[in-house]
Protein backbone atom coordinates (compact mmCIF):
# COMPACT_ATOMS: atom_id res chain seq x y z
CA UNK A 1 0.00 0.00 0.00
CA UNK A 2 2.41 2.63 -1.12
CA UNK A 3 0.02 5.46 -1.75
CA UNK A 4 -1.07 6.45 1.81
CA UNK A 5 2.44 6.13 3.14
CA UNK A 6 3.87 8.13 0.30
CA UNK A 7 1.32 10.76 1.06
CA UNK A 8 2.45 10.85 4.66
CA UNK A 9 6.04 11.04 3.63
CA UNK A 10 5.25 13.88 1.31
CA UNK A 11 3.76 15.76 4.19
CA UNK A 12 7.04 15.40 5.98
CA UNK A 13 8.97 17.20 3.28
CA UNK A 14 7.84 20.68 4.36
CA UNK A 15 8.74 19.77 7.93
CA UNK A 16 12.20 18.74 6.85
CA UNK A 17 12.61 21.91 4.86
CA UNK A 18 11.44 23.98 7.81
CA UNK A 19 13.91 22.27 10.11
CA UNK A 20 16.64 22.84 7.57
CA UNK A 21 15.77 26.52 7.40
CA UNK A 22 15.70 26.83 11.18
CA UNK A 23 19.02 25.16 11.68
CA UNK A 24 20.73 27.11 8.95
CA UNK A 25 19.68 30.45 10.43
CA UNK A 26 23.10 30.72 11.99
CA UNK A 27 25.07 33.80 12.95
CA UNK A 28 25.22 36.56 10.40
CA UNK A 29 28.40 38.24 9.23
CA UNK A 30 30.07 39.79 12.24
CA UNK A 31 30.10 43.57 12.38
CA UNK A 32 31.28 45.47 15.38
CA UNK A 33 27.76 46.57 16.26
CA UNK A 34 26.11 43.19 15.83
CA UNK A 35 24.16 41.92 18.76
CA UNK A 36 24.28 45.30 20.46
CA UNK A 37 21.45 45.81 22.89
CA UNK A 38 20.78 49.36 24.11
CA UNK A 39 21.90 50.04 27.66
CA UNK A 40 19.31 52.69 28.43
CA UNK A 41 16.71 54.82 26.68
CA UNK A 42 17.73 57.56 24.34
CA UNK A 43 15.50 59.34 21.80
CA UNK A 44 14.37 56.90 19.10
CA UNK A 45 16.06 57.11 15.74
CA UNK A 46 14.22 59.93 13.94
CA UNK A 47 11.85 58.95 11.14
CA UNK A 48 12.21 60.37 8.58
CA UNK A 49 15.91 60.36 9.29
CA UNK A 50 17.47 63.72 10.06
CA UNK A 51 20.96 64.71 11.09
CA UNK A 52 19.89 67.73 13.14
CA UNK A 53 17.53 66.80 15.96
CA UNK A 54 16.52 69.50 18.40
CA UNK A 55 14.18 68.14 21.07
CA UNK A 56 14.18 71.41 22.99
CA UNK A 57 13.24 74.10 20.49
CA UNK A 58 16.55 75.85 21.12
CA UNK A 59 17.20 76.35 17.41
CA UNK A 60 14.72 77.99 15.05
CA UNK A 61 13.42 75.86 12.14
CA UNK A 62 15.49 77.99 9.75
CA UNK A 63 18.64 77.40 11.79
CA UNK A 64 17.94 73.66 11.92
CA UNK A 65 17.44 73.57 8.16
CA UNK A 66 20.68 75.44 7.51
CA UNK A 67 22.63 72.99 9.68
CA UNK A 68 20.80 70.03 8.17
CA UNK A 69 21.66 71.15 4.62
CA UNK A 70 25.32 71.55 5.47
CA UNK A 71 25.60 68.15 7.15
CA UNK A 72 23.59 66.33 4.47
CA UNK A 73 25.90 67.83 1.84
CA UNK A 74 28.87 66.54 3.81
CA UNK A 75 27.27 63.08 4.07
CA UNK A 76 26.56 63.10 0.33
CA UNK A 77 30.11 64.01 -0.63
CA UNK A 78 32.07 61.89 1.85
CA UNK A 79 29.68 59.40 3.46
CA UNK A 80 30.72 60.56 6.94
CA UNK A 81 27.75 61.46 9.10
CA UNK A 82 27.70 64.19 11.72
CA UNK A 83 24.54 64.24 13.84
CA UNK A 84 23.53 67.11 16.12
CA UNK A 85 21.26 66.15 19.01
CA UNK A 86 19.89 68.69 21.48
CA UNK A 87 18.04 67.29 24.49
CA UNK A 88 16.92 68.96 27.70
CA UNK A 89 18.74 66.48 29.95
CA UNK A 90 20.62 63.19 29.87
CA UNK A 91 18.68 61.95 32.92
CA UNK A 92 21.76 61.63 35.06
CA UNK A 93 23.70 59.61 32.50
CA UNK A 94 27.23 60.80 31.78
CA UNK A 95 27.15 62.87 28.56
CA UNK A 96 29.76 60.61 26.94
CA UNK A 97 27.64 57.52 27.55
CA UNK A 98 24.46 59.22 26.38
CA UNK A 99 26.10 60.45 23.18
CA UNK A 100 27.69 57.05 22.53
CA UNK A 101 24.35 55.35 23.04
CA UNK A 102 22.75 57.63 20.45
CA UNK A 103 25.58 56.99 18.01
CA UNK A 104 25.21 53.25 18.46
CA UNK A 105 21.45 52.88 18.47
CA UNK A 106 20.90 55.27 15.58
CA UNK A 107 23.88 53.89 13.70
CA UNK A 108 25.49 57.22 12.85
CA UNK A 109 28.18 56.74 10.19
CA UNK A 110 28.69 53.93 7.72
CA UNK A 111 28.58 50.36 8.87
CA UNK A 112 32.06 48.89 8.99
CA UNK A 113 33.65 52.31 8.43
CA UNK A 114 32.16 53.70 11.64
CA UNK A 115 32.84 57.28 10.63
CA UNK A 116 29.99 58.91 12.50
CA UNK A 117 30.13 61.81 14.95
CA UNK A 118 27.46 62.90 17.43
CA UNK A 119 27.43 66.38 18.90
CA UNK A 120 25.22 66.16 21.96
CA UNK A 121 23.95 69.22 23.81
CA UNK A 122 21.94 68.92 27.04
CA UNK A 123 20.54 72.38 27.62
CA UNK A 124 19.25 72.05 31.19
CA UNK A 125 22.35 70.14 32.32
CA UNK A 126 24.56 72.71 30.55
CA UNK A 127 26.66 69.79 29.34
CA UNK A 128 27.84 68.89 25.87
CA UNK A 129 29.84 66.11 24.27
CA UNK A 130 31.33 65.36 20.87
CA UNK A 131 31.64 61.60 20.45
CA UNK A 132 33.35 59.86 17.57
CA UNK A 133 32.76 56.53 15.86
CA UNK A 134 35.66 54.09 15.81
CA UNK A 135 36.60 55.10 12.28
CA UNK A 136 36.43 58.84 12.98
CA UNK A 137 38.77 58.76 15.98
CA UNK A 138 41.90 59.11 13.89
CA UNK A 139 40.75 62.22 12.05
CA UNK A 140 38.87 63.85 14.90
CA UNK A 141 41.03 63.03 17.89
CA UNK A 142 40.00 63.56 21.49
CA UNK A 143 42.39 66.47 21.67
CA UNK A 144 40.87 68.10 18.57
CA UNK A 145 37.37 67.50 19.92
CA UNK A 146 38.47 69.03 23.22
CA UNK A 147 39.85 72.06 21.42
CA UNK A 148 36.57 72.50 19.53
CA UNK A 149 34.65 72.29 22.79
CA UNK A 150 36.89 74.76 24.62
CA UNK A 151 37.48 77.27 21.86
CA UNK A 152 34.16 77.25 19.96
CA UNK A 153 31.26 75.64 21.78
CA UNK A 154 31.72 76.72 25.38
CA UNK A 155 32.42 80.42 24.65
CA UNK A 156 29.44 80.67 22.25
CA UNK A 157 27.08 78.83 24.62
CA UNK A 158 28.14 81.11 27.46
CA UNK A 159 27.03 84.02 25.29
CA UNK A 160 23.75 82.21 24.69
CA UNK A 161 24.60 81.79 21.01
CA UNK A 162 23.65 78.13 20.48
CA UNK A 163 23.37 78.33 16.73
CA UNK A 164 26.69 80.10 16.35
CA UNK A 165 28.43 77.54 18.55
CA UNK A 166 26.92 74.52 16.82
CA UNK A 167 27.49 76.01 13.36
CA UNK A 168 31.14 76.74 14.12
CA UNK A 169 31.67 73.38 15.80
CA UNK A 170 30.16 71.40 12.92
CA UNK A 171 32.35 73.36 10.48
CA UNK A 172 35.39 72.39 12.53
CA UNK A 173 34.27 68.75 12.79
CA UNK A 174 33.70 68.60 9.03
CA UNK A 175 37.14 70.11 8.43
CA UNK A 176 38.78 67.60 10.76
CA UNK A 177 37.00 64.64 9.20
CA UNK A 178 37.79 65.84 5.67
CA UNK A 179 41.46 65.40 6.39
CA UNK A 180 41.05 61.66 6.49
CA UNK A 181 37.76 60.70 4.97
CA UNK A 182 37.89 61.70 1.34
CA UNK A 183 36.54 58.54 -0.26
CA UNK A 184 37.48 55.45 1.67
CA UNK A 185 34.52 53.41 0.41
CA UNK A 186 32.68 51.13 2.75
CA UNK A 187 34.59 47.98 3.57
CA UNK A 188 33.23 44.81 1.99
CA UNK A 189 30.92 42.89 4.23
CA UNK A 190 32.80 39.83 5.46
CA UNK A 191 31.33 36.53 4.31
CA UNK A 192 29.30 34.62 6.82
CA UNK A 193 31.57 31.74 7.73
CA UNK A 194 29.40 30.18 10.38
CA UNK A 195 26.38 29.77 8.14
CA UNK A 196 28.02 27.72 5.41
CA UNK A 197 28.62 24.57 7.45
CA UNK A 198 25.11 24.28 8.79
CA UNK A 199 23.56 25.11 5.42
CA UNK A 200 25.53 22.29 3.78
CA UNK A 201 24.64 20.03 6.64
CA UNK A 202 20.96 20.72 6.20
CA UNK A 203 21.02 20.42 2.45
CA UNK A 204 22.47 16.98 3.02
CA UNK A 205 19.58 16.04 5.29
CA UNK A 206 17.04 17.30 2.78
CA UNK A 207 18.82 15.35 0.06
CA UNK A 208 18.76 12.15 2.09
CA UNK A 209 15.09 12.62 2.86
CA UNK A 210 14.33 13.02 -0.82
CA UNK A 211 16.40 9.97 -1.71
CA UNK A 212 14.60 7.91 0.90
CA UNK A 213 11.28 9.14 -0.37
CA UNK A 214 11.94 8.29 -3.97
CA UNK A 215 13.51 4.93 -3.23
CA UNK A 216 10.57 3.86 -1.09
CA UNK A 217 7.98 4.83 -3.60
CA UNK A 218 8.43 1.88 -5.92
CA UNK A 219 10.26 -0.89 -4.14
CA UNK A 220 11.27 -3.96 -6.16
CA UNK A 221 9.01 -6.97 -5.63
CA UNK A 222 11.83 -8.96 -4.03
CA UNK A 223 11.84 -6.61 -1.04
CA UNK A 224 8.31 -7.57 -0.08
CA UNK A 225 9.43 -9.87 2.72
CA UNK A 226 11.92 -7.45 4.15
CA UNK A 227 9.56 -4.54 4.32
CA UNK A 228 6.82 -6.83 5.46
CA UNK A 229 8.99 -7.75 8.40
CA UNK A 230 9.40 -4.16 9.34
CA UNK A 231 5.73 -3.74 9.41
CA UNK A 232 5.75 -5.09 12.94
CA UNK A 233 7.37 -1.93 14.16
CA UNK A 234 4.87 0.59 15.25
CA UNK A 235 4.59 3.75 13.34
CA UNK A 236 3.73 5.66 16.49
CA UNK A 237 7.20 7.08 17.15
CA UNK A 238 7.31 8.71 13.74
CA UNK A 239 4.20 10.66 14.40
CA UNK A 240 5.22 11.63 17.90
CA UNK A 241 8.85 12.39 17.36
CA UNK A 242 8.49 14.64 14.39
CA UNK A 243 6.38 17.35 16.04
CA UNK A 244 8.78 17.42 18.96
CA UNK A 245 11.58 18.00 16.47
CA UNK A 246 9.81 21.09 15.31
CA UNK A 247 9.47 22.34 18.86
CA UNK A 248 13.10 21.71 19.68
CA UNK A 249 14.32 23.17 16.45
CA UNK A 250 13.14 26.63 17.37
CA UNK A 251 15.72 26.82 20.09
CA UNK A 252 18.59 26.28 17.73
CA UNK A 253 17.61 28.98 15.31
CA UNK A 254 18.69 32.58 14.99
CA UNK A 255 19.55 34.76 17.91
CA UNK A 256 21.98 36.88 15.98
CA UNK A 257 21.19 39.62 13.54
CA UNK A 258 22.18 43.23 13.10
CA UNK A 259 19.60 45.80 14.06
CA UNK A 260 21.40 48.63 12.36
CA UNK A 261 19.84 49.00 8.95
CA UNK A 262 19.84 52.35 7.25
CA UNK A 263 16.78 54.26 6.15
CA UNK A 264 15.50 54.74 2.64
CA UNK A 265 16.35 57.60 0.37
CA UNK A 266 14.20 60.68 0.27
CA UNK A 267 14.35 63.19 -2.54
CA UNK A 268 17.32 65.41 -1.86
CA UNK A 269 17.16 64.93 1.90
CA UNK A 270 19.18 62.86 4.29
CA UNK A 271 19.46 59.25 3.14
CA UNK A 272 19.37 57.64 6.55
CA UNK A 273 21.87 56.50 9.12
CA UNK A 274 24.31 53.92 7.91
CA UNK A 275 24.88 51.66 10.92
CA UNK A 276 28.08 53.12 12.34
CA UNK A 277 29.42 52.23 15.76
CA UNK A 278 31.63 53.85 18.33
CA UNK A 279 33.27 53.31 21.67
CA UNK A 280 33.12 56.45 23.74
CA UNK A 281 35.82 58.54 22.09
CA UNK A 282 35.70 62.33 21.89
CA UNK A 283 35.55 65.12 24.41
CA UNK A 284 33.01 67.21 26.23
CA UNK A 285 32.56 70.07 28.58
CA UNK A 286 30.05 72.24 30.36
CA UNK A 287 29.21 75.91 30.10
CA UNK B 1 2.78 -2.06 4.28
CA UNK B 2 6.37 -1.18 3.69
CA UNK B 3 5.46 2.36 4.61
CA UNK B 4 6.09 1.88 8.33
CA UNK B 5 9.64 0.83 7.69
CA UNK B 6 10.12 3.83 5.49
CA UNK B 7 8.83 6.18 8.13
CA UNK B 8 11.01 4.71 10.84
CA UNK B 9 14.02 5.00 8.58
CA UNK B 10 13.10 8.55 7.68
CA UNK B 11 12.69 9.48 11.32
CA UNK B 12 16.08 8.04 12.14
CA UNK B 13 17.68 9.91 9.27
CA UNK B 14 15.97 13.11 10.36
CA UNK B 15 17.02 12.59 13.97
CA UNK B 16 20.67 12.06 13.15
CA UNK B 17 20.67 14.73 10.47
CA UNK B 18 18.98 17.34 12.55
CA UNK B 19 21.08 16.65 15.61
CA UNK B 20 24.04 17.17 13.32
CA UNK B 21 22.57 20.42 12.02
CA UNK B 22 21.87 21.75 15.46
CA UNK B 23 25.30 20.70 16.65
CA UNK B 24 26.95 22.39 13.68
CA UNK B 25 24.99 25.60 14.14
CA UNK B 26 25.55 25.73 17.87
CA UNK B 27 29.23 24.93 17.49
CA UNK B 28 29.72 27.64 14.90
CA UNK B 29 27.85 30.30 16.80
CA UNK B 30 29.63 29.42 20.04
CA UNK B 31 33.03 29.66 18.42
CA UNK B 32 32.00 32.92 16.83
CA UNK B 33 30.79 34.30 20.12
CA UNK B 34 34.00 33.21 21.78
CA UNK B 35 36.00 35.01 19.11
CA UNK B 36 33.86 38.07 19.63
CA UNK B 37 34.72 38.03 23.33
CA UNK B 38 38.40 37.81 22.45
CA UNK B 39 38.11 40.67 19.98
CA UNK B 40 36.38 42.78 22.61
CA UNK B 41 39.10 41.91 25.06
CA UNK B 42 41.65 43.07 22.49
CA UNK B 43 39.81 46.43 22.42
CA UNK B 44 40.06 46.67 26.20
CA UNK B 45 43.72 45.75 26.08
CA UNK B 46 44.46 48.35 23.39
CA UNK B 47 42.83 51.05 25.47
CA UNK B 48 44.86 50.05 28.53
CA UNK B 49 47.99 50.12 26.40
CA UNK B 50 47.03 53.58 25.24
CA UNK B 51 46.53 54.65 28.85
CA UNK B 52 50.08 53.57 29.62
CA UNK B 53 51.42 55.48 26.61
CA UNK B 54 49.51 58.62 27.55
CA UNK B 55 50.77 58.41 31.10
CA UNK B 56 54.30 58.22 29.79
CA UNK B 57 53.63 61.52 28.05
CA UNK B 58 52.24 63.03 31.22
CA UNK B 59 55.30 61.89 33.14
CA UNK B 60 57.70 63.40 30.64
CA UNK B 61 55.73 66.64 30.51
CA UNK B 62 55.70 66.94 34.29
CA UNK B 63 59.35 65.97 34.56
CA UNK B 64 60.15 68.96 32.36
CA UNK B 65 58.60 71.11 35.05
CA UNK B 66 61.29 72.09 37.54
CA UNK B 67 60.64 71.32 41.22
CA UNK B 68 57.57 69.17 40.61
CA UNK B 69 56.50 67.43 43.77
CA UNK B 70 58.58 64.28 43.58
CA UNK B 71 56.59 61.86 45.70
CA UNK B 72 53.49 62.15 43.52
CA UNK B 73 55.56 61.74 40.41
CA UNK B 74 57.42 58.73 41.81
CA UNK B 75 54.12 57.03 42.63
CA UNK B 76 53.04 57.36 39.02
CA UNK B 77 56.35 56.07 37.69
CA UNK B 78 56.21 53.13 40.09
CA UNK B 79 52.62 52.24 39.19
CA UNK B 80 53.41 52.63 35.50
CA UNK B 81 56.31 50.20 35.78
CA UNK B 82 54.13 47.76 37.69
CA UNK B 83 51.51 47.72 34.94
CA UNK B 84 54.10 46.55 32.44
CA UNK B 85 54.80 43.51 34.59
CA UNK B 86 51.17 42.52 34.95
CA UNK B 87 49.88 41.81 31.50
CA UNK B 88 46.73 39.83 30.93
CA UNK B 89 46.47 37.83 27.75
CA UNK B 90 43.21 36.50 26.35
CA UNK B 91 44.21 33.02 27.52
CA UNK B 92 44.18 34.17 31.14
CA UNK B 93 40.67 35.55 30.99
CA UNK B 94 39.24 32.44 32.63
CA UNK B 95 41.65 32.85 35.54
CA UNK B 96 40.12 35.00 38.31
CA UNK B 97 43.43 35.54 40.09
CA UNK B 98 45.14 36.86 36.96
CA UNK B 99 42.23 39.16 36.20
CA UNK B 100 42.22 40.47 39.78
CA UNK B 101 45.94 41.15 39.68
CA UNK B 102 45.60 43.00 36.40
CA UNK B 103 42.75 45.08 37.77
CA UNK B 104 44.72 45.96 40.86
CA UNK B 105 47.70 47.20 38.87
CA UNK B 106 45.53 49.28 36.54
CA UNK B 107 43.53 50.74 39.42
CA UNK B 108 46.71 51.76 41.21
CA UNK B 109 48.02 53.43 38.05
CA UNK B 110 44.79 55.35 37.48
CA UNK B 111 44.71 56.47 41.11
CA UNK B 112 48.30 57.70 41.04
CA UNK B 113 47.71 59.67 37.84
CA UNK B 114 44.53 61.07 39.31
CA UNK B 115 46.40 62.49 42.26
CA UNK B 116 49.15 63.82 40.02
CA UNK B 117 46.61 65.72 37.96
CA UNK B 118 45.04 67.06 41.14
CA UNK B 119 48.42 68.36 42.19
CA UNK B 120 48.83 70.02 38.80
CA UNK B 121 45.40 71.58 39.09
CA UNK B 122 46.04 72.99 42.54
CA UNK B 123 49.69 73.94 42.52
CA UNK B 124 50.80 74.45 38.93
CA UNK B 125 48.42 76.94 37.30
CA UNK B 126 50.73 77.71 34.38
CA UNK B 127 51.00 74.01 33.50
CA UNK B 128 47.29 73.58 33.87
CA UNK B 129 46.55 76.42 31.46
CA UNK B 130 49.08 75.15 28.94
CA UNK B 131 47.29 74.14 25.71
CA UNK B 132 49.55 71.15 25.21
CA UNK B 133 48.75 69.90 28.68
CA UNK B 134 45.04 70.50 28.13
CA UNK B 135 45.16 68.41 24.98
CA UNK B 136 46.95 65.68 26.89
CA UNK B 137 44.21 65.82 29.48
CA UNK B 138 41.57 65.53 26.73
CA UNK B 139 43.31 62.41 25.49
CA UNK B 140 43.54 60.88 28.93
CA UNK B 141 39.93 61.63 29.64
CA UNK B 142 38.84 60.23 26.27
CA UNK B 143 40.94 57.16 26.91
CA UNK B 144 39.28 56.61 30.27
CA UNK B 145 35.87 56.87 28.58
CA UNK B 146 36.94 54.34 25.98
CA UNK B 147 38.24 51.99 28.64
CA UNK B 148 34.89 52.17 30.43
CA UNK B 149 32.98 51.55 27.19
CA UNK B 150 35.25 48.72 26.06
CA UNK B 151 34.96 47.04 29.46
CA UNK B 152 31.17 47.25 29.36
CA UNK B 153 31.09 45.79 25.85
CA UNK B 154 33.40 43.02 26.95
CA UNK B 155 31.35 42.33 30.08
CA UNK B 156 28.13 42.18 28.08
CA UNK B 157 29.61 39.68 25.65
CA UNK B 158 31.08 37.59 28.47
CA UNK B 159 27.77 37.56 30.29
CA UNK B 160 26.02 36.38 27.16
CA UNK B 161 28.60 33.69 26.45
CA UNK B 162 28.75 32.46 30.03
CA UNK B 163 24.97 32.27 30.19
CA UNK B 164 24.87 30.33 26.96
CA UNK B 165 27.43 27.70 27.74
CA UNK B 166 25.67 26.87 30.97
CA UNK B 167 22.41 26.05 29.23
CA UNK B 168 21.24 23.42 26.79
CA UNK B 169 22.09 22.86 23.96
CA UNK B 170 25.26 24.91 23.92
CA UNK B 171 26.42 23.33 27.19
CA UNK B 172 26.82 20.01 25.35
CA UNK B 173 28.86 21.53 22.57
CA UNK B 174 30.95 24.01 24.57
CA UNK B 175 33.45 21.47 25.89
CA UNK B 176 33.89 19.99 22.46
CA UNK B 177 34.36 23.46 20.97
CA UNK B 178 36.92 24.37 23.62
CA UNK B 179 34.87 27.36 24.77
CA UNK B 180 35.23 28.16 28.47
CA UNK B 181 33.50 30.63 30.72
CA UNK B 182 35.39 33.95 31.05
CA UNK B 183 35.81 36.37 33.88
CA UNK B 184 33.93 39.62 33.65
CA UNK B 185 35.20 42.76 35.29
CA UNK B 186 32.12 43.81 37.16
CA UNK B 187 32.38 41.06 39.72
CA UNK B 188 35.90 42.17 40.63
CA UNK B 189 35.29 45.82 40.98
CA UNK B 190 31.78 46.21 42.24
CA UNK B 191 31.03 48.77 39.57
CA UNK B 192 31.34 48.88 35.84
CA UNK B 193 33.32 52.07 35.93
CA UNK B 194 36.96 52.21 35.16
CA UNK B 195 39.01 53.69 37.95
CA UNK B 196 38.41 57.39 37.69
CA UNK B 197 40.84 59.98 36.64
CA UNK B 198 38.85 63.11 37.09
CA UNK B 199 39.40 66.76 36.47
CA UNK B 200 37.21 69.76 36.70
Amino acid sequence: MPSPSTGRLRRLVPVALLLAALASAGPAAAQRGDGYTPRFDVPARPAPARLVNDYTGTLSPAEQDALERKLVAFDDSTGSQVAVVIVPTTDGVAPVDYATEILRTWGVGRQGVDDGVVLLVATQDRELFITTGYGAEGALTDATAGTIVRSILVPAFRRGDFYGGIDGATDAIVAALSGEFEAPGAGPAPASEGGVGSVLCCLLVVFIVLVVLSSRQKPPPSSQDRTGGRRRRRRGPGVIVIPSFGGGGGGFGGGFGGGFGGGGFGGGGFGGFGGGFGGGGGAGGSW
Amino acid sequence: MRSTGAIVLLVLVLLVGFAGCAGCGTYNSLVQEDERVEALWADVENQYQRRADLIDQVVSTVQGQADFESETLQNVIEARRNVTNVELSADDLDNPAAVAQFEQAQTALAASVGSLLNVVREDYPELRANEGFLRLQDQIEGNENRIATARRDYNDAVGELNGRIRTFPAALVAGFAGVDARESFEAREGADQAPEISFE
